[in-house]
Formats: structure tokens, sequence, C-alpha cells
């Protein structure tokens, strides 16, 4: 492998195509000495982590070289490996993670998902001091749950380095029936005669389906470019990677099939914002090459199947910068747990995640080769593989969808009245205030959908205090509004009579509904503020919306969203109703490539303090155009619904733009936790929080 | 004409000085975003580390940039052209060096501004420093100068300037830059300048008003993010007494020339 990378190093000049592809066998290029291999089961091949499993386990950080595009590049590996070795662990045991940093900086190892004391969490400058080089630092936690995890460096952009990997905690319950095989996760094309696990993993005393292969399957993104230089580009350059610009020739092309009026006016909004409808990611191929466990596309990861075989996938966004849209063309895709928790299993052919989330997924593959395809948000570039019956196989590749522009709702939220809550809702605030937006006179009508807006207030009878006279649409061109449909507004059923004033003997049962912005979101660092979001969870997100009515997925395709997501039974025990409720903006300047929360970066911020063991609501409003993927340390974040229904445990929730959602949390561990979103380039800017838990 | 401009001069250097936390602290009545610390900051309160405070983020570094918007040849005239701005320093404070400068017959002539440039508001900053004149006939000039620049709604890039002077003399600049994409690598990028001056002053042949307006359209093609060769037509006309200095001095007052260039930047 060696000699063939280093072959590889001859051709300078990088094709396109291979650099979106990336080489057939690139990867780590560096061996390293055997012993570091001790605790591994099998030396690492490309695109094939080994695997780690006990109690005692020592990782070894250095500095690699590697190759995935035909530039040898420096990279960050553990033991060797890139991904890092996957973690098997065991629910319930005492771990000890020797931690050996060979760098010539500090570092670090975050348990991304896992509940341990703080200090172990891994975060320097919150948690502890960091790795310096030539030390060893000893993580020891005792595993108080079972799932998909992984862990990865929480200094500077180590992670984007190529610090990542998987972590696998097995219910105590099963485990021994995962240990007479731990080479199931790793195989690829080395072992296929130990690849009979048919007897394993009957979960009859769980009520998770029977699967026969357990693959992880790690999405990652690599960038030939030092990270910090990519920052360094977009702050000054923000729409540096963006090659989906609109342009003359796509402004033509509407104005032949809508007419030039609707194509004018389709633009107008968004050139008085300043703000892209194609800003979908900072990042694109131009900088990428999206690696799926450590491969690149060409590369063509393979795991291997029996006919008639249920394959388990652990789906890891490991990436630093990048959503990806995952689907196995043809596959139907049951989604059985949720960043490591279990889901009631929901049948679904698509679902996007972002960096830090994780999906649990089952399939049966009707076929004996399909393609695994992960094509990101911005469309610019994908990561694949291949599951198969033999090696060598491989299943045809699709294209990229178009790109979609960012919708209205994705500016504005809610243009859907019939969901607010009219009780509470307070019409003297209802503007779109954006810093921006001198009169709105070009508001884009023509995607407005009025069929869908709906003033029915057949059942509105707690209607108090309702207040039009000064609703403030600030729409100086609402000409177009002539087409919204009263008809259905029913005024006779308008139960007047009953529109008494009681209040809700739990003033915490619901999310607060009314938007207030932090006084530091009306300075410089925010571009957008939003003042009707949508609170909806079952929008797929833009790209994923409408798929078969254009024509590129079949009938039936069904995307997961939020909405989806149940966990299992007994897995959401803390039923209390929020004792507090905390509300945080995601703001940012994308013009400034700044990012925060309130309008404040990390450096300007205080810690958001929580009380131990305290039932505590957080609405998280987004009052940009990006979705942002918050990850909370230390603690989970149980999502629940617009109207308080509890829905599904996770550590990393994705906040879709102009969305306003919330999660509640128990703080069950004190200390000191980091928040953040988990696109690296967002974090890195500021948009991060401390979290103290105190007694 | 020039009190008014002097009035200006005066509102907008002590723009920059009152905004200083407009990023951070606007008295618009919003919620507080401290309110959930509990007076707990990043170094103080329970499980805190000691200070100084180890985790710093990328919102309290420096960047830098150096960009190159025009380095430019006329064929016609054997005469270069450059326009360069480079900054360093956070998201909120930056310092600006921003050069226009030509050569000719090899005779160089330059406009330098040393600014501190300010977040002021999501797309618009204040900017206050010095400008160097560096002239190839005539004296040297040194300027107070403030301002504001910023992105205007349709994308245009906009500055407005105004400069004093320690015989008095005011000058002002404002411009526009926009971009028009025809592809995502071809481009047409069109420009238009305005500047004058507030009072007479026949030893530096400036006259008050409007002295010259210039436009330029380029089609350029970004070989790369980083690097662009250009093609356009760079336009100058000049008016009133101003246009009479230059036609004494024998130099045309309103001329269209074809310029070739490179754009780039790191």
């Amino acid at each position: 492998m060696k000699a063939k990378s280093q072959a590889s190093i001859i051709h300078s000049s990088v094709s396109r195509r291979r650099f979106v592809q990336g080489l057939a066998a690139g990867g780590v290029l560096s061996a390293m000495p055997n012993w570091l291999y001790a605790r591994s089961l099998q030396a690492a091949g490309h695109g094939t982590a080994p695997v780690i499993s006990g109690t005692e386990i020592d990782l070894v950080v250095e500095e690699t070289l590697v190759n995935f595009t035909g530039n040898v590049r420096k990279a960050t590996a553990i033991n060797g490996s890139i991904p890092a070795p996957t973690l098997r662990l065991r629910e319930g045991d005492t771990v000890t993670i020797r931690v050996t940093n060979r760098l010539s900086k500090s570092t670090s190892i975050h348990w991304h998902g896992i509940l341990l004391d703080y200090r172990m969490d891994g975060v320097p400058g919150i948690s502890f001091d960091g790795i310096p080089p030539g030390e060893t630092f000893t993580y020891q936690f005792t595993l108080r749950q079972s799932g998909t995890y992984w862990y990865h460096s929480h200094s500077g952009m180590q992670e984007l380095t190529g610090m990542y990997g998987a972590l696998i905690v097995e219910p105590r319950a099963q485990h021994h029936a995962m240990t007479q095989d731990q080479s199931m996760a790793h195989d690829h094309g080395m072992n296929h005669n130990a690849m009979n696990h048919s007897s394993m993993m009957s979960h009859a005393q769980h009520s998770m389906p029977a699967y026969q292969r357990d693959y992880v399957v790690q999405l990652s993104d690599w960038s030939d470019e030092h990270p910090m230089s990519v920052l360094a580009m977009l702050k000054s350059h923000s729409d540096m990677y963006n090659y989906n610009h609109p342009t003359v020739p796509e402004f033509t092309a509407d104005a032949r099939q809508q007419g030039l009026a609707a194509a004018w006016h389709k633009r107008v909004m968004w050139n008085e914002m300043r703000m892209s409808p194609t800003d979908l990611a900072d990042t694109s191929a131009a900088v990428m090459t999206y690696l799926l466990n450590g491969t690149t596309p060409a590369g063509n990861w393979t795991g291997l199947f029996k006919r008639g075989d249920t394959v388990k996938l652990r789906f890891i966004n490991s990436a630093g910068n990048t959503f990806y849209d995952v689907r196995i063309p043809g596959q139907t895709l049951t989604v059985v747990a949720a960043d490591g928790q279990p889901v009631k299993p929901v049948e679904v052919h698509e679902f996007r995640f972002g960096p830090g989330e994780t999906y649990d997924v089952l399939v049966t593959p009707n076929e004996d080769a399909c393609t695994l395809f992960a094509q990101t948000m911005d469309r610019s570039g994908y990561a694949a593989g291949t599951l198969a019956t033999a090696a060598g196989m491989s299943a045809a590749l699709p294209e990229n969808d178009p790109v979609e522009w960012l919708s209205m709702e994705d500016m504005m939220g809610s243009m859907d009245h019939s969901a607010m809550d009219h009780a509470a809702m307070d019409h003297s605030t209802m503007k779109h205030d954006m810093a921006g937006m001198s009169g709105m006179n070009g508001m884009d009508h023509s995607a407005m959908d009025h069929a869908g807006m709906n003033h029915d207030m057949t059942a509105m009878s707690g209607m108090n205090g309702m207040d039009h006279s000064a609703m403030n649409h600030d729409m100086a061109g609402m000409s177009g509004m002539n087409g919204m449909d009263h008809s259905k507004m029913n005024h006779e059923a308008m139960n007047h009579a009953n529109m008494g004033h009681a209040t809700p003997p739990k003033p915490l049962a619901k999310p607060s509904s009314k938007v207030s912005h932090a006084r530091s979101e009306y300075g410089a660092s925010v571009d957008m503020r939003v003042d009707t979001p949508r609170t909806n969870l079952d929008d797929p997100g833009v790209g994923l919306r409408n798929l078969t009515g254009r024509g590129l997925r079949p009938a039936g395709h069904k995307v997961l969203t939020l909405a989806d997501l149940r966990s299992a039974n007994g897995v959401l025990s803390d039923k209390r109703v929020p004792a507090k409720e905390i509300e945080l903006h995601l703001t940012g300047n994308m013009e400034r490539y700044s990012w925060s929360l309130d309008g404040l970066e990390f450096g300007n911020s205080t810690p958001v303090a929580m009380k131990h063991n305290q039932r505590i609501r957080v609405i998280l409003h987004n009052d940009t155009m990006m979705t942002h993927p918050m990850h909370l340390h230390g603690m989970w974040s149980d999502l629940e619904s617009a109207d308080g229904e509890l829905l599904v445990r996770r550590h990393t929730i994705p906040v879709q733009p102009a969305q306003r959602i919330s999660f509640l949390t128990t703080p069950e561990d004190l200390g000191r936790w980091a928040w953040h979103c988990h696109l690296m380039f967002h974090m890195d800017m500021g948009m991060f929080r401390e979290v103290v838990v105190y007694e | 004409m020039n009190k008014i401009l002097l009035t200006s001069l005066c509102l907008l250097t002590t723009l920059p000085l009152t905004s200083v936390r407009a990023n951070t602290e606007d008295a618009s009545g919003g919620r507080d975003p401290h309110a959930h610390s509990n007076g707990f900051t990043l170094t103080s309160g329970p499980y805190s580390m000691p200070a100084p405070r180890q985790l710093v983020l990328a919102d309290e570094h420096h960047f830098g940039s150096v960009i190159v918007d025009r380095l430019e040849y006329q064929p016609d005239n054997e005469f270069s052209e450059y326009e360069l701005n480079a900054w360093y320093g956070t998201t909120w404070n930056r310092l600006l060096l921003s050069s226009e400068g030509e050569v000719e017959d090899g005779e160089f002539s330059s406009e330098t501004d040393l600014l501190w440039q300010h977040a002021l508001t999501a797309f618009w900053d204040t900017r206050l420093g010095i400008r160097l004149d560096q002239a190839s006939e005539g004296e040297n000039q040194q300027w107070l100068a403030a301002g504001i620049s910023g992105l205007a709604p349709w994308w245009i890039e906009s500055s407005a300037m105004l400069y004093l002077n320690d015989n008095g003399q005011l000058a002002f600049t404002l411009s526009g830059e926009h971009e028009l994409l025809f592809t995502q690598r071809l481009l047409l990028n069109s420009q238009l300048e305005l500047s004058g001056y507030g009072k007479d002053d026949q030893q530096q042949a400036q006259a008050a008003g409007l002295a010259q307006v210039r436009a330029g359209i380029r089609l350029r093609y970004d070989l790369s993010r980083h690097f662009g060769p250009y093609a356009g037509i760079d336009w100058k006309y000049s008016l009133g007494e101003n246009a009479d200095y230059l036609r004494q001095a024998g130099e045309p007052t309103d001329n269209a020339e074809f310029v070739v260039g490179l754009h780039f930047w790191f």
C-alpha cells in the first residue's frame, strides 16, 4: 500500500475528478510500529479501523502522513489509524483509557455522548488542562449507557485532521454474544470466513430486531488545506467555497419558464437582504474530500453480507463541517437508534444528519450489491461505499441532486398561521425584523403557499387579548396577497363567549412561543432575526423537500424527520414538568463569518448555569439560515414537540433555519460542560457556551 | 458646502467612538444574554479553572488578508495602476491598509489610507485614520480620514469617505462595486467612484465640488477563487474647474481606456 501511494505522489496536478472521488487506495501512509497495535485485533487496512475492547486501553496520538487526493499531507492519527480504532466497551464496566500525546502540541479526547465525570469529558480549558506533548492522560469512567457513540479531539482543529473514532458500548445483557465475534465490525475483505454471525444477536430479550452483520459507517470530511487556513479563507471571503451562486443564465432560464416578474421577485428579497439562497454549507467539494470509514468514494469501502442477512449500520457523522443525506437506493432503512439511544423502529429511505449525530439503521439488502450513498447537503460531493455479498462488487452510483434554493420558511420561519398558538400570540411583535431589510418591497409571494395559509379559527375559543391593531407585517409590497383564502375562516364558529382568561395550571408544561431576542442580538454580530419561527419538526430540510414531486426519488420515498423519532419505552424516564426555561438564540453574520449564541461569541459570553438534577427546558431558536447541530456535553437533550410532548433522547440536536425547537434536560453530573454547534468552524468562531451544573 | 462637509466629518469621526460596544451591549430592550449565568463567569464560580482562561477560540483570534483588487495595465497609454486592500485584526476591529496608485512614464503616485475599521452594524463598518498622497507632481499631502464602508443591498460593496488636510481642505470619495455572475467563474465587475473637494485650492489644482466620476467594467475569469485575469474599460470624467486644471496641464478630462489586469488575494 505504501508503494502504491507513493507512486501516486508523482501526479502533481490533481485532476478535478480525483479530488472529488479521491484515491482508491488513499489513507494513512506511514506504518506504525507493531507495539502500538498490541491492543488492536488487527492492523489497519484502508477504511477499516482496528477494534479495541476491554477495560484497559492505550491510545497514542501521533502525526502521520496521508494521501486521500494525490497530495501527501500531515494528519493526526490515533494508534496510526484514521479513523481511530473502534472502541467496543461494555455497559457497566469501568474503563481506563491512557492517552499518550506524541504531537508537538496539546491534545485531548472527548467521549461524544457519554455521561461521565466532567473531569473526564476531555475539553481543554473546561474539563481539564489538555494533554501536553509527550505526556499521558488517564481517562477513567464507568459506562452508564449503551449504544453507538464516538470520540474525537476537542483541541483546535485536530478532529478535522483525522482524530475521530467510533465508540460502541454494548448493552450488558447481550455482551456475551457480541464478544464471540468482535471481528465483525471491521471485517473488510480480510476475514470472510469469520463472518458467519447467524447465531449472534438474536435480541429476544430486547425488543430490537435481530441482525447478522454489524458495521460502523463513519462519515467524515478531509481537507488538503489545513483547517485553520480554511477558516482564515472563510473569514476573508465567506462564500469562498460556494460554487452554486445564482447566475445570470439561471435568471434568464427562470424568466423564460416563469415569466420575468416571477424570476425577478424570486431574487429581490435575497438581494435586498444580502443573503445567498445557496448558502447551504460553508465548505464544499472545492476544499473537502468526503470519506466513509476513512475511505474516498473511489476506494469504495465495502461491507460484506450474505443474502438474507439483516445488516446493522452504525452511522456516525464525524465530519468537521458537513451535513450528509444518506440513502441506499432501492433499500428500506429501519432506524432503531438515534445518538446511541434506542428509538421505536421507523422505516425510511433516506435521512439527513449533521456532525455529532449518529443513527443505527437496519437494512436487509434485496440485491447482491447496493450503494451506501451520502451526498453532502450543498450537493457538491458525496461519500460512498458498498454493501455486497462479495468483495469487489459495486452497484450504480446515483448522481448528486440539483441544488435547491433555501425557501421562505428557511428565511422567515412560519408562514403557516394555523400552526400558531393564538392564545399566546402577541401580534405587536410580529414583524419580520431583518437587519438589512429596508421595506421588503420585493417580497417573493410567488413562492408563498397561500393554500396552506389556513386561518381556520374554529378552534380559537381561547383567544384572549388578541390585538391585531398593532400587527406589523412590515411588508410594503404585499399586493400579491389577493389570493389569500379567507373563505375557510369560520367567524360564526368563533366562540367569543369562551374567550376566557384561564391560566394554564403548569406554566412550563409547554415551551413558550413568545420570541425573545437577547439585547446583544441587535449589533454587528447578527445579520438576521426571526420573529415568527417555525416549530414543526416534520420538515426534512432544504434539498429533501418534495423529492418525489421533483422527480428525484420514486413514489413513497420517505425521508426521516425529527417528528418521526420516538424513544423506545423506558428511555425517557424523567417525566417532570420543567422548573426552568432557558431560551438561547443561534446567531451569526455570514458576511463577517461570525457565529455566536444570543449574538455573543464564546469570548464575550458567560456560562449557562443549571441546577443539579433540576428538570430544565432549553429553547433553541435559530436566527440564521443554516442548520446547526447543537451538541450539549454531559447530559441528554430530550427533544419535545411544540406542545411539550417528549419525543426522543438525543445528545446533538439539529436546528433548521428559522426553526424554534426545545428539549428538556436533567443535569445529573456536576461540573463544567461544553455546549456548541458541532460544525467546527461555527464552534471555533464562537458558537459555543460553557454550562455550569451547580449544587 | 465646506461647513456641511466639516460637520459630517466630525459626526463620522465620533461614530466609531460611540459604537465601540454596539455589538455587545445595545439598549434595544431585549432579553439579558447573561440572565442564566447565576453570576458565574468563564473564570469564576463553581468548578471553574483558574484564570487566565485557557479556552480561547477563533472569535478572539486575529486574521488577515491581502487583496489585490486591481493590478492593471492600459496598453494604449503604457500606464499601470493598482488597488489593494490589506487587513489584520478581529471580526470587530481591524487595521486596514487601502491603497491605489499608478505609474506613468516612470512616475509613481499613490493614495494610501491607513485606517481603523470597526464593525458598526451587521453590514456596515466605520473607518478612521489617515491618508497619505504621494504625488508625481506637486507636493505630497496628508489627510485625516473618516467614513463608512459596507455591503449595501444588492451586494454593492460601498464606501463613503471624508478627508481633511492641514490647509482645511476637505475631500470626499463615494464608491460602489458590484459583481454579476455569468457562471461560477466568469463575472462582470462594475465600479463607480465619485470624488471631489470642499473648497478651491489653486496650488493643489483642486476646485470645490464634484471633481471626477470614474466608472469601470471588467470581465473577469476566476481561474481559482484566488486568482482571476480580466479585461475591461476604465472611464474617467472630470468636471468643472477641476477639468480646467487638467486641461491646463495637458491631461485628458474625458477618457475611456481599455485595461487588462489581474485580481488576486491571499
